[in-house]
């Protein structure tokens, strides 16, 4: 048991210092999920609600790697980000259709996170939406 | 340190895909000799309550004992591992949001904790349309077509708005096959001259998904409608504008083909296509015609009758001559010197002869002796005009050839020359100018119109 707690940790930490290479991505069937899925799921829950947009990318694997970042991980103000339908969806489909995508357990967010703030989530999906944008109209 | 760190998270996610908290594992096995008896089918339906999903399985065999089966889906769903599905009696179905709509999951048939036979699905990939409604048939009486429209669930829902229809429709009575129209709005027309006359058809629509993503099933069929065609417009009633449109443009035409045909030579063609004159009638038009029918010939001893004179020289005269009589006044000097001058001709000829004025000239031996001998009187139109009032019958009186050269070799046949126009040499003197040298040897106009028509005659 000492053994397993001891590489998990070990894992946890390497994983930290690991980014995944979005590059190898089959991005068209990624597209095909954003486009029948995912947008609805987002706009669904924008209701209309616009933000400025923070966000940008250049490419489509730079895109990915900011929306897995900012669709997975949960922020202060927003703690129940990731577990929104979007995101689940979002997570499946680069479990799906990215080779070695590593599927890990995610923290649930400090006490800081707890706190749901309305706006926040709002922002952070506009955000995220933005960024699945640029992603459409970035080459590969 | 870097790679023996990567080397452990993959040996530990390893570990970790194997314990099996993907949720994709297959759960159960599988047995042979029950798979077959209890193959099933499922179709998902989505957005049926909101946002909520149904999935619908049951078996092939409808004799099968389902007492004690169950359907269960694992994987590719939201929050929860695993679904069970409610059974209403030969079939089972689930109703929830949590359907991933990505990636398959997997669907067996359970006996208790057993796993009879399980299938891998993709929700998105059997997905069966929802059937259109309020179905119903306009006639257009204007575009002659009937206007068909309906409803489409799929246009009001989130995920699967792209579906394609097909209409149905077929006479009422018998049983006549259906014809088919696919489209992808909701409205569509069906031309009256496709469909029998006064008849009762029935129609009905279905849908299924049109899209790169959500594939599946036809819809059940809609409700069924039924339309009646209208009676033919002949028995019914008459439209007579067409018809009578028709007909008075037909016989404009045909009246117009008549008058073009009957006015052609004489009205049409002559402004159409204006064609020269032709100088021959022209000028038989200005000349008169002989009264009777000149004989040729070129016996000498025809012209016994002729008064043929040498002609010594041609004197050139500044005259304007016309063809026509008593067109230019005369001009006494001219005139004077010219009988003059043929009367010394005439009196170095033949002596005895006298010139008399042109008024006791006769006009019968000119025409008897040009008929003799066309030749010799025969003198080219241009070199000689007459006086319609000159009488050549006076054998006495020389005529005068101005244009013609003196014959040497022939004293009694001058030799006519054609000389190219009247207006130097005095060729044509004008009849009114003549009058006063009736005396002079010109040719009697009758007999240079004989000559001319005689002319034409020879050639």
């Amino acid at each position: 048991m000492v053994l397993l707690r001891s590489l998990f940790i070990l894992q946890v930490l390497v994983r930290m210092g690991l980014t995944y290479n979005f590059s190898n991505c089959n991005f068209t069937s990624i597209t095909k999920i954003y486009c029948n899925i995912i947008f609805h799921d987002l706009t669904g829950d924008l209701k209309g609600a616009k933000f400025e947009q923070i966000e940008d990318c250049e490419s489509k694997p730079a895109c990915l790697l900011k929306i897995e970042y900012y669709t997975l991980n949960p922020i202060p103000g927003c703690p129940s980000l990731p577990d929104k339908t979007f995101a689940r969806r979002t997570r499946e489909a680069l479990n799906d259709h990215c080779p070695g995508y590593p599927e890990t357990e995610r923290n649930d967010g400090t006490q800081e996170m707890a706190q749901e703030v309305q706006n926040i989530c709002l922002n952070q999906t506009s955000q995220i939406l933005r960024l699945w944008y640029s992603f459409m109209q970035s080459p590969e | 340190m870097m790679a023996l760190g990567r080397a452990f998270a993959i040996v530990f996610c390893l570990i970790q895909a194997v314990s099996g908290e993907s949720g994709n594992a297959q759960d159960g096995d599988l047995e042979d000799a029950d798979a077959d008896d209890h193959s099933f089918w499922c179709h998902s339906q989505l957005e049926v309550d909101g946002s909520q999903h149904l999935l619908t399985c049951a078996f092939n065999d409808s004799d099968i004992n389902t007492a004690n089966l169950e359907f269960q889906i694992c994987g590719a769903l939201l929050r929860v591992k695993c679904l069970t599905l409610n059974k209403l009696q030969d079939i089972y179905f689930i109703k929830t949001s949590e359907f991933l709509l990505i990636g398959s999951s997997n669907i067996c048939v359970k006996l208790g904790q057993k796993n009879l036979t399980c299938k891998n699905m993709a929700i998105n990939t059997i997905v069966k349309a929802e059937a259109p409604s309020d179905l119903k048939v306009v006639y257009r009486k204007e575009a002659n077509d009937f206007l068909v429209t309906f409803n489409a669930p799929h246009l009001k829902k989130k995920y699967l708005k792209k579906v394609k229809h097909d209409v149905a429709y077929r006479p009422a009575r018998g049983e006549s096959n259906w014809t088919h129209v696919s489209l992808f709005h909701t409205r569509t027309t069906i031309p009256q001259r496709k469909l029998r006359p006064k008849a009762m058809y029935e129609i009905k629509v279905r849908s299924i998904p049109h899209n790169d993503y959500f594939k599946g099933f036809w819809s059940e069929w809609s409700p069924s409608s039924t339309f009646e065609t209208p009676e033919p417009k002949n028995q019914g009633g008459w439209d007579p504008v067409l018809p009578s449109v028709t007909i008075l443009s037909l016989f404009s035409v045909f009246l117009l083909v008549i008058l073009a045909h009957v006015l052609w030579k004489k009205r049409i063609k002559p402004v159409v296509w204006p064609s020269l004159p032709d100088h021959k009638k022209t000028l038989e038009q200005l000349c008169k015609k002989p009264k009777t029918s000149l004989n040729v010939s070129f016996n000498p001893e025809s012209f016994l009758d002729c008064q043929i004179h040498e002609v010594k020289g041609v004197e050139a005269r500044d005259e304007v001559e016309s063809f026509l009589p008593n067109d230019l006044p005369a001009q006494p000097e001219e005139l004077e010197t010219q009988g003059h001058r043929a009367a010394v001709h005439s009196a170095n000829r033949s002596p005895e002869t006298s010139v008399s004025p042109p008024e006791t000239v006769r006009r019968e031996s000119p025409l008897r002796c040009l008929a003799r001998n066309l030749s010799t009187c025969n003198a080219p139109p241009l070199l000689s005009s007459r006086s319609p009032d000159y009488r050549d019958g006076d054998r006495n009186r020389p005529p005068v050839y101005q244009d013609l050269l003196p014959n040497s070799g022939n004293t009694n046949v001058p030799v006519p020359v054609p000389q190219p126009l009247p207006f130097q040499s005095g060729i044509l003197i004008p009849v009114s100018q003549r009058q006063p040298i009736s005396t002079s040897s010109v040719l009697n106009q009758e007999e240079a119109y004989v000559t001319m028509s005689s002319f034409y005659q020879n050639k």
